[in-house]
């Protein structure tokens, strides 16, 4: 029987690191996939979901028990890319860093096929609150309810910021057809 | 996940079901993250060096055995707070804390004797409180991360 989260979390409190990696093997798919969509960096997010997990294994042996796991988890992981987001402002900023970004945006990535390549671009395009909005919402499938917990933005905000993404989204995929 | 909230031809539809399909998780994220933790450990170390002089004002002295019947033996003298101990952590078991702990033999003094197929090996002690010590009577190991590591050799004779 698979184990629930809340008998995995003891585990790792007691120690077992098969544990932690039971959960890992559960919810890094998709933490993976928000991060990598949000940083535009599969590099970065596989060093964003190592910090989450050091994280969050660092709080279950002090004791946090998480009432919902996935949630939890994403909010530690949110928290990551923005801060990775900061450090990487940190060294570039202003009109040089926006071409940067552009640059690193719209570089050939062989592994992509040219539609998800598509994609990311118009996703690099959204500011950074809207495209975490939308990610949430429509890729990782989050309530509302949950992306205000993941957030700590307003419920009402994460409405308009989702909306807009669609919008932007939207003429900007149009231009390619 | 659902995509209620788009219209059946949305665009965005396609858009989002690709998106969907994600990056693949890195195989082996559980021996990186155990990695970066151990890494962040050496830093604590480093940073908390002053706060353990107390401890290390007595010396670590530690000592091995290489028998090939027997084993390799890890003795380490070390003084911990009462009803703390001391692991054994190396290649020889993932680096997992609490797989190997030395049995209090004495006042101050650490012991544990492990069988270990001949071969080159890192290895640390750690004690309950996250600190990391080398062994000062072995080869330190380059280590990637900064921890205080040391190698212990096992021939076959």
């Amino acid at each position: 029987m698979t184990p629930t989260d809340a008998a995995l979390i003891e585990r790792i409190a007691a120690g077992e690191s098969a544990a932690l990696a039971e959960l890992m093997d559960r919810y890094a798919p998709g933490l993976m996939r928000y991060a990598t969509h949000f940083l535009q960096s599969a590099d970065d997010a596989d060093e964003v979901l190592q910090d989450t997990f050091v994280r969050a294994d660092r709080a279950i042996r002090k004791g946090v028990r998480p009432e919902h796991v996935s949630a939890w988890l994403f909010r530690i992981t949110v928290n990551r890319c923005r801060s990775r987001r900061r450090q990487f402002w940190r060294f570039v900023s202003g009109e040089a860093g926006e071409a940067l970004i552009a640059r690193a945006s719209t570089a050939p990535r062989a592994e992509m096929t040219e539609w998800r390549d598509e994609i990311s671009r118009a996703l690099a395009q959204l500011s950074q609150p809207t495209r975490e909005a939308f990610l949430l919402k429509h890729v990782e499938g989050l309530t509302y309810e949950e992306m205000a917990d993941v957030t700590g933005a307003g419920i009402p905000a994460l409405k308009m910021r989702v909306s807009r993404a669609c919008e932007r989204l939207r003429e900007l995929l149009a231009d390619l057809r | 996940m659902n995509t209620d909230d788009l219209e059946p031809d949305d665009p965005l539809r396609v858009a989002v079901g690709t998106l969907r399909e994600g990056e693949p998780v890195v195989p082996g994220l559980a021996d990186r993250t155990r990695r970066r933790a151990r890494r962040q450990v050496a830093r604590r170390w480093t940073g908390g060096a002053l706060g353990l002089a107390a401890v290390l004002a007595i010396g670590v002295i530690a000592t091995r055995q290489t028998d090939p019947a027997d084993g390799v033996t890890f003795t380490l003298a070390l003084a911990t707070p009462t009803g703390e101990g001391v692991s054994l952590v190396g290649d020889f078991n993932d680096w997992e804390r609490d797989r190997i702990r030395l049995e209090p033999v004495g006042h101050d003094q650490w012991k544990v004797t492990v069988k270990l197929p001949p071969g080159r090996y890192r290895y640390s002690y750690v004690t309950d409180d996250g600190t990391w010590l080398a062994d000062p009577d072995a080869p330190p190991a380059l280590d990637e991360f900064g921890t205080p590591t040391s190698v212990v050799t096992v021939t076959s004779e």
